[in-house]
């Protein structure tokens, strides 16, 4: 009886551990991606510019224009872009700013 | 004696069942390892295309003279250069505004496996894994 006892707690417990491991697994991934999806908007944007000057030989003039030609999409109420066009030939500056969350 | 001769047609259920498995996981790895071999072709190609058009729309954009110096393709316009040049598996682009001669920041424009001047012939020479491209300029 005492045995069975002791293994049915060594059971449950192994199975609360490794319920743990696995939900700090996800958590950790999840934190990573996070972590990087302001760098991946900023990669997938600049890959963007390049397809468009590469297709019509300048660069969009606003953000709106290379959204438009290119379909990325973003969470606009988690980060600000800022798009700093100069001239046609010349590639613009793109900044991205995270929203705090309040 | 009946025991065995029982377990012997499903010891041959089980061994066709096996091979079956067997079988179709490697259908399986083999379609995946064709698929990304034929992904990864689409994006070299994709690559290529793309460096090769970046740099003929920005030699079509009014330039006023083309300067090939070591591996590096040198546009001049009117009022600032631009410096195309790869390093370490990138294809960058730096603009120097002849006002002021500071250099903005590099740009990545792709990873590019190879990427080479021949200032003889006026050809550069783009490459990713075995596909290449050359372009001829008109100097």
């Amino acid at each position: 009886m005492k045995r069975s006892t002791y293994a049915w707690l060594f059971g449950i417990m192994l199975f609360i551990l490794i319920l743990g491991g696995f939900f700090s697994f996800i958590d950790a991934i999840y934190e990573t991606t996070e972590n990087n999806t302001t760098q991946l908007l900023k990669e997938r944007l600049e890959a963007a510019l390049v397809d468009v000057y590469a297709t019509e030989g300048y660069y969009p003039a606003s953000l709106d224009s290379l959204i438009e030609k290119t379909a990325i999409t973003y969470d606009s109420n988690r980060y600000m872009i800022v798009y700093d066009s100069f001239a046609e030939n010349i590639r613009p500056r793109i900044k991205i700013i995270e929203r705090k969350s309040v | 004696m009946n025991h065995s001769r029982s377990s012997i047609p499903n010891f041959l259920i089980f061994i066709v069942y096996a091979v079956f498995a067997i079988l179709s996981l490697i259908l399986v790895l083999l379609s995946s390892q064709i698929y990304d071999r034929i992904v990864k072709e689409n994006q070299d190609s994709h690559t290529l295309r793309t460096a090769y058009s970046y740099i003929q729309n920005k030699l079509r954009n009014g330039y006023e003279s083309i300067e090939l110096d070591n591996d590096t393709l040198i546009i001049y316009y009117p009022q600032y250069q631009t410096r195309i040049f790869e390093d370490n598996g990138t294809l960058y682009e730096e603009n120097r505004f002849l006002q002021t001669n500071q250099p903005v920041p590099a740009e990545k424009i792709v990873d590019l496996d190879q990427f080479s001047i021949n200032e003889k012939d006026q050809t550069i020479n783009f490459g990713q894994n075995d596909q290449t491209v050359q372009l001829k300029i008109y100097m």
